[in-house]
């Protein structure tokens, strides 16, 4: 229903008006926290506070990185999290479309058992998954943290969901050319799903990013630590250093930022692809 | 005077050293001067490689980094791997480490943990630590062992005191002469030192005890009045009138006397920001203000007693322990760890480092006396009242946690009764010790027969 | 299996390659789930029936008795009641907020892109990192809310460190911080309705509001569905945002169900307690789940009747 071409209306200048408000609420913390970071802690704290740096330093940020092995973390994170987004992509796709557009005896079941998995919380498990991870001789390694999430119960759920509104008719026209199944989901249902898949792409990529406590507890050694637990180390209850924090804080949101800057158009395109498909 | 002699036989022993000048002796920073002995001459796993996994404290990983590399540059055979995490982190991946037969060969302990991790470790070797030796050079050593054996030493003794600000306290017309003597004194000089803003608001409180001091100082004050913090049995938490007298004193010092304020932050936050005049909160503060601020001059003397006369006790103490043993290692592992260890416990120059880096009185004897412990006004201070602080041992985190939230949050913040919270705090403290061991050290304390235990 | 029978117009036997598909998907998730996931969760329910204390490496049985200390106990039903209000509040407010502003942005010829960027960047920032930049913001002496209130003359409030508040204030932040997804999710689902059903609305005499209420609100089921299922899941296990914000105060205040389940595990290392608490939390997910399918269920049935 969009607005129609043209006239400039009252309702549309409220509109805006109510939409710039929204996204002032949503980036003032940004901007506060960015802006906070080049303050100095005297600045910080000063009441009432200050907007834009008085006095506009690098200091937090030289003390981050010189504390901290960054480049190291960074590379770990880049990695790490790449190639695990791109399993869980592939997995999450494969079963969602078995799970959508196959029949077989048991199948609901099954995914009611996927799901159900989501709902026991996370810090019951951890202590048996240490101890799974301890037998297995994967403690430090880098399969502790890749083998337990090659899939996704929120991905296999959320492509289920985007895979059944897929026309039935384009998968029967290429059965009936005999294409076989495999072909099918890689020719033709794949492409079609561009848009939920790099959705779930940017998800998975910022929780795969965010996570810290697994990796935290499952290396062994700081070569192998990732950048959320290079930052926790910045994290502890006594800290005081409020303008690292705010540095610390906005260099674990830049990258992601840019990230999603980056997928933004493709993002769209999907998004305009599903529309066309409707 | 014991002390004085040991120092003196101490120093006798550096000079005698020093004349001696056996190069060996001061290598890589190394100076011994007690009666634990150590071979700096004797080859280490017969000269094999060997690394060892050592789980640090994110604060101490600059320390025990600089020991090492010392030890290896000693024995290039042996190197270390150091693993750091905040504190809470380090001890949370211990505890899932250590029972699943992984984690570091060593890695740094803290007493409070001694109850649950003890299945999982191994005592240090006698036969490296006879134990006549370790009294010889060390106090709370006795203190240290559990079930007899030797699982860690405290190398530095820590308690609490009040951290006032020299200019504030300047600047309200206070001297030193004006350093509190009674609970009075204290609660008159925060009255003094408090500003408020236009709307009557507290703006500088005059003395904070936000989040992280009042549990601490409800402990000292009622050992102040003579309370234990445990009864005869070792367990039960005692809470008395003493209790509800101090909490009602803490209370009014806000309520009534306004020099104080729950919307300030937290108080050692608060403190280097300048917003608090005084507050109240373990000697560690001292290192912490010196990292984090600097230019805040503060002054520090220990929590007054409530008349002016000597106390049953002025403070709780504590100990920051040397590195804990894994108890999977291996023999020649075993053999190796303990050699480090007893490079370390025989190292003045570390355990002095260790202790100024954990900002406490070093427990080793010949260090009591020394110039860097003595000058500085927060480590000389609880020095002299070592007599009368009292250590009730490895108590568990929760008893301070509860405290916390019943007390601070609870009755400061949400307004409850204090009996009821007494009566709740208590219940979940019995709860939560169920599940431990702990007996309290209280009743070995040299002054506890002027203690009550009920 | 109705659905199986309904479908039943167009089954018919499975191909080679369809089986194979199915086999292996079979397998994999199987194996994939039932170690990693059903071993560590069935030894966790095994685990509440016993005095379990992993770092003391003691395991012996009680029978009921974690159940019992954990219902005696107060905290359960306040940490619930938490939880509920959490997990019904921030999930009302997300969705509607981002059904909102995604007909809004949706409605503009200008723009879409930039404000959708701009609702979504709190969707994509670490809860760590925006969870530490409110918890500052909401400082209660030098923060700068209390300050924009204090310029609109509105009394300063305590915000975290009042118990009245602290819950309500970890809520706002999680609404803001979610909406975006919500709204995106929305935007997505609108985009897929065709152009032609509006336009076939405006000539039949309909007004915005009721294209909106009768043509685009139905539509949108799904997504709607998906999200609120999701937001429900997620939130019942709020834990992140209350240990860095709150740390579950003040007093017990902000408690959550993950929240005192963390802290009896890590706080108390008293992890048969914490399990006991973590499968009173599923059984009330799952009631809450079956009802919801029930509900669902009852209206296709009556809608197919």
């Amino acid at each position: 229903m969009p607005e129609s071409r043209g006239k400039i209306t009252f309702s549309g200048i409220l509109k805006l008006l109510v939409l710039c408000a929204g996204a002032c609420a949503m980036l003032y913390p940004f901007v506060f926290m960015i802006l906070s970071s080049f303050k100095n802690n005297a600045e910080i704290i000063r009441n009432p506070p200050t907007f834009i740096p008085e006095v506009f330093t690098w200091d937090n940020y030289r003390k981050v990185f010189e504390e901290n092995r960054f480049g190291r973390f960074f590379f770990n994170s880049v990695w790490l999290t790449c190639l695990k987004t791109s399993i869980i992509l592939y997995s999450s796709a494969y079963f969602g479309y078995v799970f959508a557009k196959l029949r077989f005896r048991g199948k609901e079941a099954l995914f009611l058992f996927v799901l159900a998995t989501m709902m026991i919380p996370w810090p019951v498990t951890i202590v048996p998954q240490y101890q799974l991870m301890g037998w297995l001789g994967w403690v430090g390694e880098y399969t502790s943290l890749i083998i337990p999430s090659l899939f996704s119960t929120f991905g296999i759920f959320m492509m289920r969901q985007y895979m059944a509104a897929v026309p039935d008719e384009l998968i029967e026209a290429a059965r009936i050319d005999s294409a076989g199944e495999f072909t099918i989901f890689h020719r033709i249902v794949l492409p079609d799903v561009i848009p939920a898949v790099s959705a779930l792409g940017i998800f998975q990529f910022l929780w795969v990013w965010d996570d810290y406590l697994w990796p935290f507890l499952m290396m062994q050694s700081m070569d192998r630590y990732t950048l959320p637990v290079g930052l926790s180390l910045f994290n502890g209850q006594y800290y005081n250093d409020n303008g690292g924090i705010f540095a610390a804080a906005t260099i674990s949101v830049l990258p992601v930022i840019l990230v999603y800057l980056l997928f933004q158009r493709q993002f769209v395109e999907g998004i305009a692809l599903t529309g066309i498909k409707g | 005077m014991k002390k004085l002699f040991a120092c003196m036989l101490a120093l006798l022993m550096v000079m005698s050293m020093f004349f001696g000048a056996s190069a060996e002796s001061t290598r890589e920073g190394y100076v011994n001067t007690g009666k634990l002995h150590y071979d700096l001459n004797k080859e280490v796993n017969n000269g094999e490689p060997m690394t060892l996994e050592f789980w640090v404290q994110v604060e101490l990983e600059e320390t025990y980094r600089k020991w090492c590399d010392a030890y290896t540059a000693l024995h290039p055979n042996i190197t270390f791997n150091i693993t750091s995490g905040s504190y809470d982190d380090h001890f949370m991946k211990l505890g899932m480490a250590l029972p699943n037969k992984t984690g570091p060969h060593l890695f740094h302990m803290h007493n409070g943990f001694t109850d649950q991790f003890m299945a999982n470790l191994k005592p240090y070797d006698p036969a490296v630590f006879p134990l006549e030796d370790l009294r010889e050079d060390y106090t709370f050593v006795d203190e240290s062992l559990y079930s007899g054996n030797m699982y860690y030493q405290g190398l530095a003794v820590m308690s609490c005191g009040v951290f006032y600000n020299k200019k504030m306290w300047a600047e309200a017309g206070l001297t030193e002469n004006d350093i509190p003597k009674t609970w009075d004194d204290l609660a008159a000089a925060a009255v003094k030192l408090t500003q408020y803003d236009e709307n009557g608001k507290v703006k500088v409180a005059g003395f904070n005890y936000n989040e992280m001091s009042m549990e601490y100082l409800i402990t000292a004050m009622k050992y102040e009045l003579g309370s234990a913090m445990f009864e005869k049995d070792g367990r039960t938490p005692l809470f008395n009138d003493d209790m509800k007298k101090v909490i009602e004193w803490l209370k009014n010092l806000y309520v009534e006397k306004k020099a104080g304020s729950v919307e300030l932050p937290m108080s050692i936050l608060s403190f280097s920001q300048s917003t608090s005049a005084m507050t109240y909160i373990g000697t560690w503060f001292g290192g912490w203000m010196q990292a984090n601020a600097p230019d805040v001059e503060y002054g520090f003397f220990i929590m007054p007693s409530p008349d002016g006369n000597v106390p049953a006790a002025y403070d709780r103490s504590n100990i920051e322990v040397s590195p804990a043993i894994n108890g999977n290692v291996t023999d020649a592992e075993y053999a190796v760890i303990n050699d480090f260890l007893c490079y370390l416990l025989s190292n003045d120059n570390f355990v002095l480092d260790f202790a100024l880096k954990q900002y406490g009185t070093p427990t080793k004897k010949c260090l009591i006396e020394n110039p860097d412990v003595q000058a500085d006004e927060v480590l000389g201070t609880t020095a002299r009242f070592m007599d009368r602080l009292i250590y009730p041992g490895n108590y568990p985190d929760s008893y301070h946690s509860n405290l916390k939230k019943y007390f601070y949050d609870e009755v400061m913040l949400n307004g409850k009764d204090i009996d009821e919270m007494m009566q709740a705090c208590k219940e979940e403290i019995i709860d939560s010790m169920e599940s431990t061991e702990f007996v309290s050290e209280e009743s070995r304390y040299p002054h506890a027969d002027e203690l009550k235990f009920e | 299996m109705q659905h199986q029978l309904k479908a039943g117009k167009n089954s018919r036997r499975l191909s080679q390659s369809q089986r194979i598909m199915i086999v292996i998907a079979v397998v994999a998730l199987v194996v994939f789930y039932a170690v990693f996931f059903i071993f560590p969760i069935g030894y966790a329910l095994t685990g509440s029936f016993f005095n379990w204390m992993p770092t003391k490496r003691v395991f012996s049985f009680v029978g009921l008795e974690n159940y019992r200390k954990i219902f005696e106990q107060s905290t359960l039903g306040l940490a619930m009641g938490n939880t509920l209000v959490f997990t019904v509040v921030v999930t009302l407010g997300r969705t509607l907020l981002g059904l909102f502003f995604a007909a809004l942005i949706y409605s503009m010829r200008r723009g879409r892109v930039l404000f959708r960027t701009i609702y979504f960047i709190p969707v994509i920032t670490s809860t760590v990192a925006v969870s530490m930049v409110w918890k500052w913001m909401y400082e209660p002496s030098n923060g700068p809310l209390n300050y924009y209130l204090s310029l609109a003359g509105i009394a300063p409030q305590r915000f975290l460190i009042d118990s009245s508040q602290a819950l309500w204030c970890v809520m706002a932040m999680t609404i803001w911080k979610e909406t975006g997804y919500a709204m995106v999710m929305y935007m997505a689902g609108m985009t897929g309705i065709p152009g032609t059903l509006y336009e076939a609305a405006e000539m039949d005499g309909c007004t915005r509001w009721q294209a909106f209420r009768y043509i685009t609100f139905p539509l949108l089921k799904t997504t709607t569905e998906f999200i609120l299922l999701t937001s429900f899941v997620t939130y019942c296990q709020t834990f992140t945002q209350i240990d860095l914000m709150t740390k579950g105060g003040p007093g017990k205040a902000s408690y959550t169900m993950v929240y005192y389940l963390y802290q009896e595990a890590f706080g108390n290392n008293r992890f048969g307690r914490a399990s006991a608490i973590a499968f009173v939390l599923f059984a009330v997910i799952l009631v809450f789940s079956v009802l919801q399918l029930r509900i669902t269920r009852t209206k296709e049935a009556e809608k197919h009747a």
